[in-house]
C-alpha cells in the first residue's frame, strides 16, 4: 500500500481507536469503584459476603471476556424477552464487571499488605476506622497497587479489539475490513501502531503516577 | 463512672487480669498499680506475656477477665460469670486517648512527613486546626531534638529518631500514661541512648509512664518500681533495688543471670 492510501485509511482508525478510548475510560470509571467495593467484600468478615465476592470473582476470572460480552448482549433478548442493551452499551457492562473482578483482587492484596502496626498506631492514637482507612491505609494502599495497575490498564487497551465479538466496529476490526478488501497486511501494522500509541501515553502517565509517590518509601 | 475507692490516687489500676490464646492462657490474673508520676517497668523473658498485658491495656487486645481501671475510670471488669464486660464505645474511646503507646517498630505512617506524623492525630482526633496543630507538633519536635526533621519522611530517619518521633506523635495527645512496648528492641545498640536519654527526660518532668523492657538498667535507673513476668504471671514486684538485687526467686535470679550473660 502507498502512503497516500494509508492516509486515506486514517479517519476510518481514529474512529475505530475512539470507540476503544471510550471504551478503556468508561471500563475504568465504573471498574475501579466497583473493585474497591468487591474487595471490601472478600475481606468481609460475614462469610456469606466474602463467599459471594469468590464466587462471583472466580466465574468472571474463570470464563473469557469474549463469552461474558456475548452474554450480557444476548442473554436480556433471548432469555428474559426484553429489549436488552445496545451494543456499546452491552460492552461497557461486560468489561466493568470482568475488570472490577481483576482489580478487586488488586486493591485486596495491596490493603493486605500493609502492616498490622499501621493499624495499631492508628487505632492508639483514636482514629475512627475510616480515618484510618483514608488517611493511613489507603495512600499506602494506591502506591503499592500502582505496577499491577497499570498491567490492567495496557490489558484493557488491547481487550477492547474483543468488543468486535459483538458487532462493535473498533480499531481491529476496522484493520481487518480494510486487509480483507485490499488484500494487504498494510491497515494491520497501522492497528498495531495505533495501540502501541494509547498503550505508550498509558504508560506515560503510569509512570508518572510512581514518581508523584515516590517521595517515600517504606 | 464510678471510681475505685481503695485505688483513688492511682492513675492505672490491673486487677486479674487473664488473657488466653486458644488453649494458650497467656496473662494468668496480672494485678498491680501505677500512682500518677509513677514509672513502672516490666520485665521478663519473652513469651512471659508482657507485650500481651501492656496490649491489653491499650486496647489492642481484649482481655478475657479481670479489671482495668484507667484515671479513676472504669475501662473493663468481670461480670458475676467471670467474663470480662467493657465499658461503652465512648468511654473505650476516651480511656484510649489516656494512653500513649510507643511500639517497638516505631509504626510511624511513611507516607506522611515527620510534622505530619505528630500532628494528625491532634487534628484528626481532638479537632485541632491544622496550624495550632503543627505548631504544637513542631514545639514537641524541637523539644526531643527533631525540629531539623519536621519536613523529612520517615525513611530519612534513622532507628533512634523515628522512635523518638513516635514518642513525640504519642505526647502530642497530652497521654495521662505513657506506654512504651520493647522501645529499644528494635534499635542497633548505637541508637538506644539517644531513646532512653528522652525517657529519662520525661521521668524528670514526672510523666506517668509503663515500660516493658529488656534494658536492666535503664529500669534499675529510672523505674521506681519493677514487674518481672514469666508464664503469664507477675514473679515478682518491689522497687528496683528489691527486684535487682534482694531478689530471693530463683526465676529472677536465673532471669538476671542470662540477661547479663547474653
Amino acid at each position: 500500500m502507498t502512503w497516500p492510501a494509508i492516509v486515506d485509511l486514517l479517519p476510518a482508525f481514529i474512529e475505530g481507536s475512539w470507540v476503544a478510548v471510550k471504551l478503556f475510560f468508561i471500563t475504568l470509571l465504573f471498574a475501579l469503584p466497583l473493585g474497591l467495593l468487591l474487595a471490601f467484600g472478600r475481606m468481609s468478615k460475614w462469610k456469606a459476603v466474602s463467599r459471594s465476592v469468590a464466587i462471583f470473582q472466580y466465574v468472571i476470572r474463570g470464563t473469557p471476556l469474549m463469552l461474558q460480552l456475548v452474554f450480557v448482549m444476548y442473554f436480556p433478548s433471548l432469555q428474559l424477552n426484553i429489549s436488552g442493551f445496545d451494543r456499546f452499551t452491552a460492552a461497557c457492562v461486560a468489561f466493568t464487571i470482568n475488570y472490577a473482578a481483576y482489580f478487586s483482587e488488586i486493591y485486596r492484596s495491596g490493603i493486605e499488605s500493609i502492616p498490622k502496626g499501621q493499624y495499631e498506631a492508628a487505632r492508639v492514637l483514636g482514629f475512627s476506622r475510616a480515618r484510618t482507612f483514608l488517611r493511613i491505609i489507603w495512600p499506602q494502599t494506591f502506591k503499592r497497587i500502582l505496577p499491577p495497575l497499570g498491567n490492567e490498564f495496557m490489558t484493557l487497551v488491547k481487550d477492547t479489539a474483543l468488543a468486535t465479538a459483538i458487532g462493535i466496529i473498533e480499531l481491529l476490526r476496522v484493520a481487518q475490513n480494510h486487509m480483507n478488501r485490499t488484500g494487504s497486511m498494510t491497515p494491520i501494522v497501522v492497528a498495531l501502531v495505533f495501540y502501541l500509541i494509547m498503550n505508550g501515553m498509558v504508560n506515560l502517565f503510569m509512570n508518572g503516577l510512581e514518581r508523584r509517590f515516590a517521595y517515600y518509601k517504606v | 463512672m464510678r471510681r475505685v475507692s481503695d485505688s483513688y490516687d492511682n492513675i492505672l489500676v490491673v486487677r486479674d487480669v487473664r488473657k488466653r490464646f486458644g488453649t494458650l492462657e497467656v496473662l494468668k490474673g496480672i494485678s498491680f498499680t501505677l500512682a500518677e508520676g509513677g514509672i513502672l517497668a516490666i520485665i521478663g523473658p519473652s513469651g512471659s506475656g508482657k507485650s500481651t498485658l501492656l496490649r491489653g491495656i491499650c486496647q489492642l487486645e481484649r482481655i478475657d477477665a479481670g479489671q482495668i481501671n484507667i484515671c479513676g475510670q472504669i475501662l473493663v471488669d468481670t461480670d458475676a460469670t467471670g467474663r470480662a464486660v467493657y465499658a461503652p464505645p465512648a468511654v473505650q474511646k476516651a480511656l484510649q486517648l489516656k494512653l500513649g503507646m510507643v511500639f517497638q517498630n516505631f509504626n510511624l505512617f511513611p507516607h506522611l512527613s515527620i510534622l505530619e506524623n505528630v500532628s494528625e492525630a491532634p487534628r484528626q482526633v481532638l479537632k485541632r486546626d491544622r496550624k495550632t496543630a503543627q505548631k504544637d507538633a513542631l514545639a514537641l519536635l524541637q523539644k526531643l531534638g527533631l525540629a531539623d526533621k519536621a519536613h523529612a519522611y520517615p525513611f530519612q530517619l534513622s532507628g533512634g529518631q523515628q522512635q523518638r518521633v513516635s514518642i513525640a506523635r504519642a505526647l502530642a495527645l497530652n497521654p495521662a500514661i505513657l506506654c512504651f512496648d520493647e522501645p529499644t528492641s528494635a534499635l542497633d545498640p548505637e541508637l538506644t541512648g539517644e531513646v532512653l536519654n528522652v525517657m529519662r527526660d520525661l521521668a524528670k518532668e514526672n510523666m506517668t509512664m509503663l515500660v516493658v523492657t529488656h534494658e536492666m538498667r535503664f529500669a534499675a535507673e529510672v523505674a521506681d518500681h519493677v514487674i518481672f513476668m514469666d508464664q503469664g504471671q507477675v514473679i515478682e514486684a518491689g522497687t528496683p533495688d528489691e527486684v535487682f538485687r534482694h531478689t530471693n526467686e530463683a526465676r529472677t535470679k536465673q532471669f538476671l543471670r542470662k540477661i547479663a550473660d547474653g
